[in-house]
């Protein structure tokens, strides 16, 4: 069967949208597409600012002054003979753990300690 | 680039829209998709540049975007006649023809087979050459001129038929 030459411009007048309709479109999609391009732009300041907080906090803590109590374990002494443990410190101070002389007998493990403390220098 | 992404959003709305219609049977629903596709390109040209083929980007999404729409439509449809027959546009005496060469239109491209009707409204009605239509359908180009010659044809002989069945 021959096809009349202008069977396609028929099909397509025949699904044409009208003139308003394609102005719609246009403008609707440019309009739409600002939107979503200025609603992008306003979540990537976000999300920057929010990185850039973080980073700050980040620095601040890392460079933070360290503490004037800071922990150490360097000048501790531990020396334990029996049921006594002694902790002495490099400066002379001397905590003792030991049992309890009256608790003696009765004494369950782990308990009835008694703790003294002194200066060794 | 404002007026160059204009330009060729006019060039495209109307063959969206031919192409979206002919999917979907409704003209609300075909502008709804026509007009996501444009807005789909208007974000990736802002955001990267206009895309290699601007037909082949809009045509690839409306082509999902027209599935899920007819789907949407077909399950609305039992609900639209329950609340009333839904009204697509303006109805002046003017374009009463006009309405009736596209219900004609659509009514033989509805009876087409699924694979011939979107090569033909792609091809006819989107306006994609056949490279492009060939690569958005992804078979060769010589098999989809096959199958627009087919579906010419049939739809040809549709429209034909219902021509000679009117009163």
């Amino acid at each position: 069967m021959a096809i009349d030459p202008d069977f396609d411009d028929s099909v397509r007048q025949a699904l044409d949208p009208d003139a308003s309709a394609v102005d719609r479109m246009v403008s609707s999609a440019l309009e739409r597409g600002r939107v979503v391009e200025r609603r992008q732009r306003t979540t990537w300041r976000l999300a920057l600012a929010a990185a850039a907080t973080a980073g700050v906090v980040l620095t601040l803590w890392v460079l933070r002054e360290p503490s004037s109590v800071a922990p150490s374990t360097d000048d501790l002494v531990l020396t334990r003979a029996g049921d006594v443990v002694m902790i002495q410190s490099a400066s002379g101070e001397t905590v003792i753990f030991g049992p309890g002389a009256s608790a003696d007998l009765d004494r369950r493990p782990g308990t009835g300690f008694v703790l003294a403390e002194g200066d060794t220098k | 680039m404002t007026v160059d992404l204009e330009r060729v959003l006019r060039d495209l709305a109307p063959r969206l829209f031919r192409y979206a219609i002919g999917r979907t049977g409704d003209a609300g629903l075909a502008e709804d998709v026509a007009q996501d596709c444009l807005t789909a390109l208007v974000q990736r040209w802002q955001r990267h540049g206009p895309p290699e083929s601007a037909e082949a980007f809009v045509f690839a999404i409306a082509r999902r975007r027209a599935f899920r729409a007819a789907v949407r439509r077909r399950m609305c449809l039992p609900i639209e006649h329950l609340v009333g027959a839904r009204h697509n546009g303006p109805d002046p005496e003017s374009a009463a023809i006009v309405r009736d060469a596209r219900t004609r239109a659509l009514a033989a491209i509805r009876k087409l087979p699924a694979r011939d009707r979107e090569v033909l409204l792609l091809v006819v009605a989107g306006g994609l050459s056949t490279a492009q239509a060939a690569d958005t359908l992804g078979v060769s180009p010589s098999a989809l001129k096959v199958r627009t010659f087919r579906a010419r044809q049939r739809l040809a002989a549709l429209m034909e038929n219902h021509d000679g069945n009117r009163p």
